[in-house]
């Protein structure tokens, strides 16, 4: 169950890149086969790894790549307070 | 609004590990990660290992488990320099917990640093210790199939032991079937046939005693 330790650290990391007082929606990783991890179960370990976090309703979106090692996170969406999905560009 | 990051999710890991290799590699210490199933032998080989060596290599050991610290106290006959690392509900060491372990050792002429991980064959695998290399190990008794099943650990190790060959009459274990899922995964992998009940050791000490060698000698040379 390595995930959920990777999980964890993804937690924290996904952390010191967002700013304070956003809500986040979905966090994107890309891991390399090589890496072993289950796709469906790294969801599952995210869910663990938040729950009761305010990142508990965050999706996380697992990107796989064959014959490869890296395990990157890759970006974070958030919404800022006020702001609604999908409004961006319409201030 | 999506931030982009890209970014290794095991960037502290990894970090920390580049720490202690450094600090090992400066040292002069040969380093091990060893890893196996929980039952595969890994805690008497070491035992037989250390044995072995005693008063030719100076060692030190950081084992790793859930709970207990049995194995420290059974390493800790054959070597005065032993921490153990309970991780709690963690399935493997992290390269902060064996830094912390490095803490406790003194590693003034010490030549070889045993890390003993947790019992799995899978979430170890993953993770940088900061060791020289990955030792992987299989046993007769957990049956032939293990390698094929466990690729990543075959693909990562420098060296692989199949343990309790004095099992081989009693229990069904096909080896040249192990041998072969073992050669179409790492063609060129050692392979060595070990059996820590028995002392049967030979081809294991010898690849110790030669890296041991070879990284003091390297040591040696930069100084």
């Amino acid at each position: 169950m390595h995930e959920l330790s990777i999980a964890w650290m993804l937690l924290e990391q996904v952390r010191r890149h967002t700013p304070g007082g956003v809500t986040v929606r979905r966090v994107r990783v890309r891991v390399g086969a090589l890496r072993g991890i289950d796709a469906d179960t790294m969801g599952f370990a995210w869910q663990a790894a938040t729950s009761g976090t305010p990142l508990q309703d965050s999706q996380l979106e697992v990107e796989t790549r064959d014959r490869s090692d890296e395990l990157m996170l890759l970006s974070v969406e958030v919404e800022e307070p006020g702001r609604t999905p999908g409004d961006e560009g319409c201030r | 609004m999506q931030i982009s990051i890209v970014e290794n999710v095991l960037k502290l890991n990894d970090e920390i590990a580049g720490l202690n290799r450094e600090r090992l590699r400066g040292a002069g210490v040969f380093t091990f990660n060893l890893i196996g199933a929980p039952g595969s032998g890994k805690t008497m080989l070491l035992e037989a290992t250390l044995r072995r060596l005693k008063g030719r290599v100076r060692a030190a050991v950081c084992v790793g488990d859930l709970t207990t610290a049995r194995d420290a106290h059974r390493l800790a006959h054959w070597c005065d320099q032993v921490v153990q690392v309970n991780t709690g509900k963690g399935c493997h060491l992290d390269a902060n917990q064996v830094r912390q372990a490095m803490q406790r050792i003194d590693f003034r002429g010490v030549e070889l640093f045993i890390i003993e991980n947790v019992g799995n064959l899978i979430c170890p695998v993953g993770f940088d210790l900061g060791q020289d290399v990955k030792v992987g190990m299989f046993s007769v008794s957990e049956g032939d199939d293990k390698a094929a099943k466990h690729p990543y650990l075959v693909q990562e190790a420098a060296v692989l032991l199949l343990n309790k060959t004095d099992l081989l009459p009693y229990v069904p274990f096909d080896l040249e079937q192990f041998r072969a899922d073992v050669r179409g995964l790492k063609p060129r992998v050692p392979l060595i046939e070990v059996s820590a009940k028995n002392d049967d050791l030979a081809g294991w000490l010898d690849w110790v005693n030669q890296q041991v060698d070879a990284t003091g000698r390297g040591a040696a040379e930069r100084r």
